[in-house]
């Protein structure tokens, strides 16, 4: 029992946070390539400026999530596209203009920079040599070559300015089509399986599998111009670093953005460097992958621990109640069974509303999952003690909180340390969906290797990731041996 | 003194005990004799606190027995097996009702080293788990937690239920010397008719919940109060060696 609270006491430190000096900058960005470099672009830019100090929340979720959390006040500003706050966000196609969208994100203290210099629209993409043969250069000239092999992705066939929209727009028919991946499709078009694929204008693989995008010459494709969005409140208080900011506008062109696409995706330089690279800034492009992992450890380590042992102080007293009061106890069971059903990215998603994006949202969720395997380990393991022993604990003049921590707690340890064992375990992969809410640890490397469809990077988190699951299984197990009594062990 | 004064117990549909009249005296061992089911050891349980009785009153000493934390300075109990708990030493269970009484440690260390010799169990045991021990060692630990405190009674539930014949029959000795030597007021459980013979200065015999006869064994034998009590004792004969001892 005394080991129990030492273990305890040791941790408590940990659960500090340090406060900032400087006031803070929250800079994000979406799960995909041209987000991440944007951000860095933008966060080191803020950082020379001189005046906020920068947190990254990098690879948030999806439009929803970072939109949710921009709105709230989580983050304050992100790289984002004309076309999808107008389609996706406001939900309203009619919005074209900068000024028109800016007004509609008024009421909501939001609003978008200038056009960064570039669009990254959808467009529809040929390999040259095809293009040559074929002739091809604009989209109107689809309507003589309806038999080209199409691979969309699943979400252009279903928009409503995607495939449908696109065919009658244009007046063509196209009979072999197939829905698939984006990462997949350039595969297949490689492979010579496909001959037309659907295709970000800046996307670094134009370039890499040699492509000819079609122009949209009557233009029907909306033009998604790169932007950040933000809070206003930063141009009103900040106003060096938005000078700062607006410096960037119209300063990235297409090509200059496929460069940095590919240096990143073809050529593997982290986003740091590349961004670096374009602001001409060689000091800050030192971010080394051991300080990255270094950093995800920590992170990851921090996610897991302070979850669990907010689990194990709520989790343990739950489980006794359980234990000692039979409705109440079936209550708490059910209700921490129905958390545990909650798929885990829904339950950041529902998180979000009320605590926002980041760590602590992160910690509540692990926290929440963490929960049913304790409370279930105590429960067990406080009922199923020999009715004999609880009534010798009685008889002995034991009080109702001696019987407890004397007799029940210590009898029940063996079961009560593996339902920690187990949430400890489980937590080190859940921690892993942290990174879509923006609280780092290896989850942030897995994203990154995701947006990128590279392996490496991928396993890079993923390996360490599970190799922590192992290393913490047996730390528990050691533990076993120290805070179960020996008389149990025998 | 002990008195059970229209003492009743259900539990939903079955009488365990029905208007119990029972008078026990001080300083003398008591055996409540039966069947399984007989209610015998409800009898007990209501008599240590574990169960409350639905009717009737329980005087120990000519004082009602409502508050149920100055029970266990009153008495102390074995239950079948001992009821050690086994993540504590055997040290560790026989000193739990003092650490929960708040007793200083050279007070709690004299009263150990007391019980022990009484109870002639050498130190190395004391050190060991109970799971380590033997049963008739377990039980001489239990009965040393049970008379830490010094309470003036004793119940014991099936103290030798659990062990093989011939540990059985020296710790029958060995139970009745230290009885002897303490005069505490005894309460055994049991369904044996030799143990019942040889422990009780009076035996109460129960069925179906209900108190049939009540007074020493040769009462039993004698004059038996109805037909079950005869067939009771003549389904265990008692030995000849046990006869001429009385």
């Amino acid at each position: 029992m005394k080991h129990f609270f030492f273990v305890i006491t040791i941790l408590l430190p940990f659960v500090s946070l340090n406060a900032a000096e400087k006031p803070t900058i929250v800079v994000a960005s979406k799960p995909f390539t041209e987000s991440y470099i944007l951000a860095e672009i933008l966060a080191q830019t803020i950082e020379e400026a001189g005046e906020l100090k920068v947190q990254k929340r990098m690879g948030l979720g999806a439009t929803g999530i970072v939109y949710e959390s921009l709105k709230s006040g989580e983050i304050d500003i992100y790289p984002e596209y004309t076309g999808t706050v107008s389609e996706a966000i406001l939900k309203k196609s009619n919005l074209k203009t900068i000024t028109e969208i800016n007004a509609a994100l008024s009421s909501e203290q939001l609003a978008m920079t200038e056009s960064l210099g570039f669009g990254n629209n959808y467009a529809l993409a040929v390999p040259n040599q095809l293009a040559a043969k074929l002739n091809l250069t604009n989209l109107s000239q689809l309507k003589d070559h309806s038999d080209l092999r199409a691979g969309f992705t699943h979400e252009f066939m279903k928009r409503h300015d995607g495939y449908e929209a696109f065919t009658q727009f244009y007046d063509l028919k196209m009979s072999n089509v197939n829905g698939m991946e984006h990462s997949l499709a350039y595969q297949s078009l490689a492979e010579k399986k496909l001959d037309i694929i659907e295709v970000y204008s800046t996307d670094a693989k134009i370039k890499k599998y040699d492509l000819l995008v079609l122009k949209d010459n009557k233009n029907f494709f909306p033009q998604y111009l790169a932007i950040f969005l933000y809070r206003t409140k930063i141009a009103d208080q900040y106003p060096k670093t938005w000078q700062a900011i607006r410096r960037l506008e119209s300063k990235i062109t297409e090509e200059k953005m496929i460069e940095l696409n590919a240096k990143v995706e073809v050529d593997g330089w982290n986003f740091q460097t590349t961004a670096a690279y374009f602001l001409n800034d060689k000091k800050s492009a030192t971010n080394s992958n051991w300080d990255q992992f270094y950093k995800a450890t920590k992170e990851h380590l921090f996610l897991v621990f302070i979850s669990l042992l907010i689990a194990i102080v709520i989790g343990i007293p739950l489980g006794v109640l359980a234990a000692r009061f039979y409705k109440l106890g079936q209550f708490i069971l059910v209700v921490t069974s129905i958390l545990q059903t909650i798929p885990s990215l829904a339950l950041l998603c529902f998180l979000i509303p009320f605590l926002g994006v980041g760590y602590y949202t992160a910690v509540v969720a692990l926290f929440l999952y963490a929960l049913l395997p304790i409370v279930r380990g105590t429960y067990l393991g406080i009922s199923e003690i020999n009715p004999r022993l609880k009534d010798s604990a009685f008889l002995i003049g034991l009080t109702s909180f001696q019987r407890l921590y004397l007799v029940e707690i210590p009898l029940a340890s063996p079961a009560i340390l593996s339902g920690i064992k187990l949430s400890a375990v489980t937590n080190v992969g859940t921690a892993t969906l942290a990174a879509f809410i923006g609280a780092g640890g290896y989850g942030a490397i897995i994203v990154t290797g995701l947006a990128l469809n590279n392996t490496n990077i991928i396993l890079q988190g993923a390996v360490p990731s599970a190799v922590l699951a192992i290393l913490i299984y047996f730390i528990f197990e050691g533990l076993d041996r120290w805070l179960i009594p020996k008389g149990l062990r025998l | 003194m002990i008195e059970l004064r229209k003492i009743s117990k259900t539990y939903g549909a079955f009488t365990a005990l029905k208007d119990i009249e029972l008078t026990l005296a001080e300083a003398k061992t008591h055996v409540f004799l039966g069947s399984s089911g007989s209610g015998k050891t409800t009898l007990l349980k209501l008599m240590s606190g574990l169960v409350t009785a639905d009717q009737g009153t329980l005087l120990i000493a000519g004082q009602s027995v409502e508050a149920k934390n100055e029970m266990n300075l009153k008495i102390g109990y074995v239950l079948q097996e001992g009821g050690l708990f086994p993540h504590l030493t055997c040290l560790q269970n026989v000193v739990l009702p003092a650490k929960a009484s708040n007793w200083i440690s050279l007070r709690i260390s004299q009263r150990v080293d007391e019980l022990r010799k009484i109870m002639q169990l050498d130190e190395k045991f004391l050190k060991q788990y109970p799971q380590e021990l033997s049963g008739g060692q377990r039980q001489r630990v239990a009965l040393m937690r049970a008379l830490l405190l010094d309470p003036p009674i004793l119940l014991l539930d099936e103290p030798l239920g659990a062990l093989d014949p011939i540990v059985r029959a020296d710790l029958q000795k060995e139970l009745k010397r230290v009885f002897n030597l303490l005069h505490k007021t005894v309460i055994i459980v049991t369904h044996d008719i030799n143990e019942a013979a040889f422990f009780g200065h009076t035996i109460s015999l129960f069925h179906q919940g209900q108190l049939i006869q009540h007074g020493d064994f040769k009462s039993f034998l004698k004059k038996p109060s109805n037909e079950f009590v005869t067939r009771f004792m003549h389904a265990q004969i008692p030995t000849k060696e046990l006869l001429e001892n009385l």
